[in-house]
């Protein structure tokens, strides 16, 4: 009699969902949900002031919002092609990968910054000006701060890559990195249509 | 031998005449809330801005539930040997190009 050998799937050591990306999806989906809340916020807020701007509030400039969402995508493209590499025990792509991403990070968070400070100059605040201001700066804030923490996460990354660190059984930060990074990018894309387009 | 994969992972698309059942409720969405739209009062439609600003955060948790249980259909249907092009070396350190 002849056994056969069960599905893989089912009895190999590894599970077909890793814990560090199972978890990293738990996380992600309840950032997600954070943000909705307060995209919720802004949509009642938005559409039940009679005008949008209000008068006076200066206009939110479209090339920022564009540059920021090309500065997030190819630092996704850059962490991805670092998990690549990792993947492929490609020290050098690895580096050149995490670099990258790091670059436009800091990038985005120069373009957002130097943006605040034109739109504080101009009149856009906190305080004046109904809830305008306000829902821009918390918004666009909260995405800032979660950039920063994976602009920190990534630059921790550097530092253990250029120690050789990581290897191609054991990349699971470099991995998780990646997750976050995308989710910032993609949750840059909702708030630009929202905030910009809409 | 009995697979121990629900089937629903394993055949997703039985789900797909829920979904089709709940279609021609889908036209009502907008007329409901008529207590929060009297209730929220002032400005100039608010009402309908709660109403769209529900709707939204209602679906989003539906729209990340269904993006989870594809990833997880496509990562139990998938082989394993493509999960994520790891090493055999037990010692996890793969050939390097640091030079």
């Amino acid at each position: 009699m002849t056994l056969q050998s069960p599905p893989a799937t089912l009895y190999s050591d590894r599970p077909p969902i890793p814990s560090h990306r199972l978890g990293m999806i738990v996380f992600l989906v309840a950032e997600s949900m954070l943000f909705t809340g307060l995209l919720g916020g802004y949509l009642v807020l938005r559409y039940s002031s009679p005008m949008w701007p209000p008068e006076g509030q200066p206009l939110l400039p479209l090339w920022a919002g564009v540059a920021n969402l090309i500065f997030l995508a190819t630092g996704s493209a850059g962490i991805q092609l670092a998990v690549r590499a990792v993947r492929r025990a490609s020290h050098r792509g690895l580096i050149r990968g995490i670099a990258a991403c790091l670059g436009t990070g800091l990038a985005f968070v120069l373009v957002l910054g130097v943006e605040w400070i034109r739109l504080h100059r101009e009149g856009l605040s906190l305080t004046e000006g109904g809830t305008y201001g306000a829902l821009f700066y918390v918004l666009t804030g909260c995405h800032a701060l979660h950039v920063l923490a994976v602009l920190i996460w990534v630059a921790a990354l550097l530092a253990l890559a250029l120690r050789d660190r990581f290897s191609p059984a054991h990349h699971e930060p470099v991995e998780m990195a990646a997750m976050f990074w995308h989710f910032v990018g993609v949750a840059w894309l909702v708030l630009f249509v929202i905030l910009y387009l809409l | 031998m009995k697979s121990r994969i629900p089937v629903i992972l394993r055949r997703p698309w039985t789900v797909l005449p829920l979904f089709l059942a709940c279609l021609p409720s889908a036209s009502e969405l907008f007329a409901q809330c008529a207590m929060c739209s009297g209730a929220a009062g002032a400005g100039a439609d608010a009402g309908g801005a709660y109403n769209s600003s529900t709707l939204f955060m209602l679906a989003i948790p539906y729209l990340l539930l269904m993006g989870v249980l594809g990833y997880v259909v496509h990562a139990f249907r998938r082989p394993p040997s493509s999960s994520s092009g790891e090493a055999s070396d037990p010692r996890g350190k793969g050939p390097s190009d640091r030079e």
